[in-house]
């Protein structure tokens, strides 16, 4: 592509412009500053421990994780507090709901709450009245 | 000692690397700050902060590119980050909105010959196309360093370049037109 002569000319001062000096002794005087500041730097960074986040969003973003994390565990921590109390209530209401599950002793509510079928029956007859009390005591113990 | 040993010097902390490295680079970074900020007190400033950043984030740099190229990328987007805060402080009324130069200023920059006119016409463009021409022109970076220094596409770059040349040979037309009269 040809250029004009405006636009040889322009880019010609912008060359020149990019080696142009300031005034004597700016750029020692900037070195001076900059050499200061990166010291203090340095130094300063021996006692800075911990710096994660270098942009809001991600402060955000962090907080927002923070929050799902605490959510989770309380969520969690609730649900297992219920099943306990639930367990507890249970067990308060019906004493002797495990009491059949475990083999080695008599079913005793059984006994208790359909007493038909064993010991009135029994009871109908009075010339067996002795015996048939005995055989009652016997079921009932 | 070479700017490579001073990249590596710089990356273990030690100044002197740094100081190697400023040496090498301190005029062109300044300059091409002093025509993005358009003073040469805001160019100091900015010269020191990059110096510093340099420092802090020597580990970055890859090597993937020249040295130069990094550090001309990261003075473009130091200009441009103060030119955009300079712009929302000069929005939120907490700093004085920049002197337009009036038209006895530039009947004066007539006088003062063709490269005062350019740096005139040259704090007049829009940010992105003042940061893509001087990286182009000035700094004589590729397009698709340019591009990839500020995160524009290659076409958008080359538009960039294209509609502040035309800006500026506008400029410098009327001032042509203005010293003929003279």
């Amino acid at each position: 592509m040809k250029r004009t002569k405006k636009e040889r000319d322009i880019i010609k001062v912008l060359r020149q412009m990019a080696d142009m000096a300031p005034g004597a002794g700016v750029f020692e005087r900037i070195w001076y500053k900059i050499e200061e500041r990166a010291a203090s730097r340095a130094n300063a960074g021996r006692h800075i421990v911990w710096r994660p986040w270098g942009h809001p969003v991600r402060w955000v973003v962090a907080a927002c994780l923070c929050l799902a994390l605490t959510g989770t565990l309380y969520h969690a921590v609730s649900a297992d507090d219920n099943q306990a109390l639930a367990e507890y209530l249970l067990s308060v209401s019906n004493p002797t709901a495990g009491v059949e599950h475990d083999l080695g002793v008599l079913k005793l509510p059984v006994l208790l709450t359909d007493p038909s079928t064993s010991a009135s029956n029994l009871l109908k007859d009075a010339d067996d009245e002795h015996s048939n009390v005995l055989a009652g005591d016997e079921i009932l113990l | 000692m070479t700017e490579l040993e001073a990249i590596d010097r710089c990356r273990q902390g030690d100044i002197a690397g740094l100081h190697v490295l400023y040496e090498l680079h301190r005029m062109k970074v300044y300059n091409l700050s002093w025509r993005m900020l358009g003073s040469p007190q805001d160019a100091e400033d900015a010269l020191q902060e990059i110096f510093l950043k340099v420092f802090g984030r020597i580990k970055n740099y890859r090597g993937e590119s020249a040295f130069s190229t990094w550090l001309y990328r990261m003075t473009t987007n130091h200009c441009l980050d103060l030119l955009r805060r300079r712009k929302i402080l000069t929005f939120l009324g907490f700093e004085n909105a920049p002197e337009v130069q009036d038209k006895k200023d530039s009947e004066k920059a007539v006088n003062l010959g063709l490269s005062s006119v350019v740096a005139q016409a040259l704090e007049r463009l829009p940010a992105k196309q003042k940061a893509c021409l001087l990286m182009r022109e000035m700094e004589e970076l590729s397009y698709e360093d340019i591009a990839s220094a500020l995160q524009l596409s290659l076409g958008s770059v080359k538009s960039n370049i294209h509609r502040a040349k035309a800006q500026l040979k506008e400029v410098l037309e009327k001032e042509g037109l203005s010293r003929e009269d003279a």
